[in-house]
């Protein structure tokens, strides 16, 4: 890739002033721009919230019997909006940690909202487990805890590896996240006048000062951090992709899937960034901060992501082609042409041809049609998953035992509830915390001033 | 009411039931009419077997019943007859016919099968030659085969060149097995198409050995005794009152005299039944009948064996058995409900009653009480040519339903729920059509479609039958029940519509396709084998399967089994596909019933299914059977899964289910690659007050909303058997648990047992050649596991 000849040029204007770059960060949640944009922005959001919460309590009350589920069929739209949810929750800690170990500085402008995306992501993923459960209030059995039957969990399971994976997952990147925000915190609590804010943020920021010790130390938690939450990157989603691997049904069992998962995550997740970068950039007059340069490098990533899972996805035909395993060519014949071929026909167009268009500058330079790829990327994601989750179980080993699957409207209800589950915190963060990194940007902002342009 | 009948002595009382082998109901019956002469007792049975008492008074001149000894059979030839379908016969036939499969190859006297029907049966399914035949054919077929054997003038209608095939094969295969061979004509084709099978028999040797006969086992109706002459005599206003015993003419009387209609003229009318059905809401009076489970009673086996029922609860509400109310219309004031009962055998056992009566309740039957064969000349009929087809019309045949029978059982939910053996369907009757009639008419399952006979019609859906005759066109009785309660009302359609009297099993009609199509609920969706040998075939020439000898490496160290180690054999040529072990798992486990919506959707919660496969021609394809309960891996994936330890390994090796540390993840399932697992989607408990908790085994855990459950082995029996042997210091016996399935199977295709035995049936069937593990490669190490069916099908002749 081309990120070493990026970089060495400048990718924001020269012509701003650090102390702009404060004001102009520092006074979003302090003096909120687009009030009417946001207020019906969190109105919607919060209305699919509230479809949430009805689908949770008619779930809850009448059991998971009002999904669409069946034997065969048994696992279909918790889980796959699980891994949906779970793969775009990977781009944060990945755009934030890797590039920062890799001195990557271009993320600076959009590793804030990113991390803040994953968080959010992940909660909406780790929240499907437990609504899948038959018995949800027993759903601390999956813990370690001293029962009095002492009865433990089974750690030969995915399931309890997925836990372990997914909830370390979400602390660090939680601590990454906060621990990256408090220097920010402290330029919002100088620059905040009543005094509510000035509390609010005078605690959040733990009494940061800006010394040179605090600066060290906090450089050394925050690259610590980032070591650890890199690996972590890969193994929530090689773990989840055991779920699958781990049994012996035919589209499941194969040991492609780790890479092939995390792959595919780190393609969604760059999609919703680059579509969150997009609408913020839009939303807050941020073209300063989140240039064409910015949206140019996602459009690479996103290709080259897009292209190694599509690596995935001819090795998988590969895989089944070359065992010739009677259950293998079955379910490869059910994907490509069975009644769920439209996942996988879905999936390739959505995830890989419109993704083409990114071999053009002009295509990554320009938001709307970037930003169309990505919810395209995203779409393409969604039915990959979908495809991955019901074309297998569908028509598994005995053809007696073959069924269908149809989501009801319950299905549907929990799903988009769930996006406002997403959307309402997100948009709350985004209306009290800095949106972009402040003082990274300005580094960033200070380094490429201080060094003459090679353009 | 008494004294107005003693005082016209009977006259205008009428008495209608269905079929009579109670003892005790016939003997009461003879004394209300010697004490009241002018009443006239009818009998109304709609699954009757009037066409088969017809042949046999043709054939011998007499009352007569045919009695098959299928164990004897070297050779079978059956036309129509569904000697292994539902019906009293299924367990007796099964059992005998057993005899002649399993482990007995096609070389050693293993019965050869040629069977010709218009409509697949368990029969058919399970012939080495079947022939599908269109149901007007059946009769030239029959005549055809007795001429090839010289008992009768050829047909005037030719036999097609593979009806000539089937016939010319039938018949040298009787003809080499004399004195071990067998022809049944079925009993539900017009008398004289059947009166060649007694004088075949006889004239090969096989009187006495492979059939024998009898004197009538229960009642016989007299003359003027049939539903048709009571309507006749209601019209003429010489009924006052009609007193109508468990039977619900209303529903099921043929269309040709409108019952329904007939009904209230009768001044005083009494039903006395199980349930307030269609009869019951036309009389003036529904007496509330005990149920079989709670009366004393008697009745009578295919074999003439009397038993006594005996009731196993009290009455769970106020009512009567058919006995204490024959008693009060005797003039008995409420009489005891063993009363009657005992009065007939006292009468029998005479002296000796006290002992011979208990011996007889303890052993479920009374001793040589079974019918003797007697000695007939049956005689040559001429068989009547039967008309010639419209083109334009179909036959149409009529059928008991495999579950609900005549529509009798219709509100009972195990039934509707119990998926019927050849098509897999729930909760309704369909019309079933063969797949050359389904394309020429453009049909997919679930469309609807009008059959009409003369100007009666009646519409349902369509269910594509591979196998069945091209022209032939089945429709189901026991449904379109109006009355029957909240389980029943409203499913499918009611046969009984376009049914008549004079011929009630066949029809010339039409069909045509009406607007609609209607959700039909299967528990299997696909039928075809597809090429893969889930069941395997073994043949004469080539007896054994390959045998692997090491299991597939695993990564996880081997479990030694000190104990017991449990094990099950199914033996897929003995299989009939008849369902009693589903049923019987039912009952055994406080199985749920979810409903045709549930069914419709995949949830059914039936522990053992009974897959149903096809291969071939769609329109003579072979079917299969293969029931499929857990399997109970020694690696089971299942185990592998669960991230609670809900699903764990016994160490006399059973796959357990903790019910209550299940939280529902479903991953077991999702992991297993039999499918085996059944989940509590809702809460299917019965409500705290209902009746139903008393129909619950009180040895197994009712299951709550959200957990998986699945086939446990009975593992409520084992821990039995266990406490008994405990108890006695000893191990558990070879072959000493039975499983619910295993027990009800009638051919004993299931068998279970303790593998580290050497004495077991499990072990000895386990060293079979023709042994094998359902998807061996996955390394899954099943204790169920297969006998390979046996391929004596003939090679296909080009056609």
């Amino acid at each position: 890739m081309s990120l070493t000849a990026e970089e060495s040029e400048h990718i924001l204007p020269a012509d701003q002033s650090l102390g702009d770059v404060t004001d102009q960060l520092a006074r979003i949640p302090l003096d909120f721009p687009t009030r009417g944009r946001w207020l019906i922005a969190l109105a919607l959001s919060s209305l699919l919230l509230l479809l949430f919460f009805v689908a949770v309590t008619v779930l809850f009350t009448r059991g998971v019997g009002v999904w669409g589920l069946n034997i065969p069929v048994n696992w279909a739209f918790a889980i796959h909006n699980y891994v949906w949810w779970l793969g775009i929750g990977h781009a944060g800690t990945l755009i934030s940690a890797l590039l920062l170990l890799m001195g990557r500085e271009w993320r600076n402008s959009l590793n804030r909202f990113a991390e803040t995306m994953t968080l959010f992501a992940v909660v909406c993923a780790g929240i499907y487990p437990i609504l899948h459960l038959g018995r949800p209030w027993y759903v601390y059995w999956m813990f370690p805890y001293p029962a009095t039957m002492q009865v433990w969990p089974q750690f030969r399971s995915p399931l309890e590896w997925d836990i372990w994976a997914v909830l370390t997952y979400l602390t660090v990147s939680v601590m990454f996240w906060y621990v990256g925000l408090v220097p920010d915190l402290a330029a919002a609590r100088d620059r905040a006048r009543p005094r509510g804010w000035r509390t609010f943020f005078g605690v959040l920021s733990l009494g940061w000062r800006g010394s040179a010790v605090h600066w060290l130390r906090w450089q050394q938690a925050y690259r610590l951090l980032a070591a650890i939450a890199v690996p972590l990157v890969v193994s929530v989603h090689s773990e989840v992709s055991l779920l699958f691997a781990s049994s012996q049904i035919p589209g499941w069992h194969s040991t492609i899937f780790p890479p092939y998962f995390v792959l595919g995550a780190a393609f969604s997740g760059f999609a919703v960034v680059a579509m969150i970068a997009i609408a913020i950039r839009a939303l807050f007059h941020l073209r300063n901060l989140v240039t064409d340069d910015h949206l140019d490098i996602l459009g690479k990533v996103l290709l080259g992501t897009g292209l190694m899972t599509a690596y995935g996805y001819v090795f998988e035909v590969f895989d089944a082609l070359y065992s010739g395993n009677a259950h293998d060519l079955q379910t490869l014949q059910d994907r490509l042409f069975g009644s769920y071929a439209w996942t996988y026909w879905g999936a390739i167009i959505f995830n890989f041809v419109f993704l083409q268009a990114l071999w053009w500058r002009g295509a990554r330079r320009t938001p709307w049609s970037l930003f169309l790829i990505s919810l395209s990327v995203v779409v393409g994601m969604w039915l990959e998953r979908y495809m991955i989750l019901v074309t297998s179980l569908y028509r598994d080993f005995l053809i007696s035992s073959w069924g269908s699957y149809t989501p009801t409207f319950w299905d549907w209800a929990t799903y988009f509830g769930t996006i406002g589950l997403f959307m309402v915190p997100f948009l709350l963060v985004i209306r009290v915390f800095p949106v972009i990194s402040i003082f990274e940007t300005k580094e960033i902002l200070h380094e490429e001033q201080a060094e003459p342009s090679h353009a | 009411m008494r004294a107005d009948w003693t005082a016209r002595r009977g006259e205008g009382l009428r008495i209608l039931t269905g079929d009579v082998t109670s003892p005790t109901l016939m003997r009461q019956l003879d004394r209300l009419r010697t004490e009241l002469p002018g009443a006239r007792v009818h009998v109304f049975e709609p699954v009757g077997r009037a066409q088969r008492d017809a042949a046999m008074r043709l054939a011998f001149g007499r009352d007569v019943d045919a009695h098959y000894r299928l164990e004897n059979c070297e050779v079978l030839v059956a036309i129509d007859d569904d000697v292994l379908g539902v019906g009293p016969h299924q367990v007796a036939h099964g059992r005998a016919w057993a005899q002649r499969h399993g482990e007995l190859n096609p070389r050693q006297g293993r019965m050869t099968m040629h069977v010709a029907e218009s409509v697949p049966s368990l029969t058919g399914a399970v012939a080495s030659r079947r022939l599908s035949c269109d149901a007007s054919r059946l009769a030239v077929l029959a005549q055809a085969l007795a001429a090839e054997l010289g008992v009768s003038a050829a047909p005037a209608d030719v036999p097609n060149e593979s009806e000539r095939r089937w016939v010319s094969a039938a018949a040298a295969d009787l003809r080499a097995h004399g004195g071990h061979s067998l022809l049944a004509i079925g009993a539900n084709l017009p008398a004289p198409v059947q009166t060649p099978a007694p004088l075949v028999n006889d004239r090969l040797g096989n009187g006495g050995a492979t059939v024998w006969y009898s004197d009538p086992i229960g009642l016989r109706p007299a003359e003027g005794s049939s539903l048709a002459d009571l309507a006749h005599d209601i019209a003429a206003g010489a009924v006052d009152t009609l007193v109508v015993i468990d039977c619900n003419p209303v529903y099921a009387a043929p269309r040709d005299f409108a019952f329904a209609e007939l009904l209230p003229q009768v001044r005083e009318r009494i039903h006395l039944g199980l349930y307030r059905d269609e009869t019951a809401r036309a009389c003036r009076w529904h007496l509330p009948l005990a149920h079989a489970l709670e009366s004393w009673s008697d009745g009578r086996a295919v074999d003439g064996s009397a038993c006594i029922i005996q009731p196993l609860v009290a009455p769970l509400y106020s009512s009567r058995t058919a006995h204490q109310l024959l008693a009060m219309l005797l003039g008995t004031v409420d009489p005891a409900a063993e009363g009657p009962v005992r009065q007939t055998w006292a009468n029998a056992f005479g002296g000796d009653f006290d002992a011979r009566w208990r011996q007889s309740l303890h052993q479920g039957f009374v001793a040589d009480t079974a019918a003797q064969p007697i000695s007939v000349m049956p005689r040559g009929v001429d068989i009547p040519s039967s008309r010639p087809r419209d083109a334009q019309e179909v036959d149409i045949v009529f059928r008991p339903d495999p579950s609900v029978w005549d529509g009798r059982f219709a509100n009972v939910a195990w039934l509707q729920e119990l998926p019927k053996p050849l098509t897999k369907l729930t909760w309704d009757n369909a019309i079933a059509v063969s797949p050359k009639m389904a394309e020429q008419m453009r049909l997919a399952n679930g469309d609807m479609i009008e059959a009409a006979v003369g100007d009666r019609r009646v519409s349902g859906p369509a269910w594509i039958m591979p196998g069945q005759a091209p022209n032939t066109v089945v429709l189901s009785l026991g449904y379109g029940r109006t009355a029957a309660g909240t389980i029943a009302d409203g499913l499918g359609y009611s046969a009984y519509a376009v049914r008549e009297e004079a011929n009630p099993w066949f029809a010339a009609g039409r069909l045509r396709r009406v607007a609609g199509s209607q959700l039909l609920a299967t528990t299997q969706m696909h039928h075809r084998l597809e090429g893969f040998d889930f069941v395997r075939e073994v043949s004469a020439d080539h007896p054994s399967l390959p045998q692997e000898a090491q299991p597939q490496p695993s990564l996880y160290s081997a479990w030694p089994y000190r104990g017991e180690a449990w094990a099950m054999v199914i033996d897929l040529d003995l299989c009939i596909g008849c369902n009693a072990c589903i049923s019987a798992c039912t009952a055994e486990n406080n199985v749920a019933v979810v409903g045709k919506e549930q069914v419709a959707m995949g949830r059914e919660m039936q522990w053992l299914r009974v897959d149903r496969y096809q291969s071939g021609d769609v329109d003579d394809p072979r079917f299969y059977f293969q029931p499929v309960p857990c399997m109970h891996c020694e690696k089971a994936p299942c185990e592998m899964g669960c991230p609670v330890h809900a699903t764990v390994h016994s160490p006399d090796g059973i796959n357990q289910m903790v019910y209550n540390r299940c939280i529902g993840t479903r991953t077991c399932s999702s992991y297993c690659p039999y499918k085996v697992r059944r989940f509590n989607w809702f809460d299917y408990r019965a409500p705290a007050d209902s009746s139903i908790h008393a129909a619950h085994n009180p040895d197994v855990t009712v299951r709550s909303r959200g957990v998986m459950e699945k086939c446990t082995y009975c593992t409520q029996r084992i821990q039995a058997a266990r406490v008994a042997a405990d108890k006695e210091n000893r191990r558990i016996r070879a072959d000493e648990v039975v499983t619910a399935c295993q027990q009800a199977c009638p051919t004993t295709a299931i068998v279970f047992g303790d593998l580290n035995d050497p004495e077991s049936a499990v072990l000895k069937r386990r060293k079979s050649g023709r042994h094998y593990v359902l998807l061996e490669e996955l390394g899954t190490r099943p204790r169920t596991t297969y006998l390979a069916r046996w391929n004596d099908e003939p090679e296909k002749e080009p056609t």
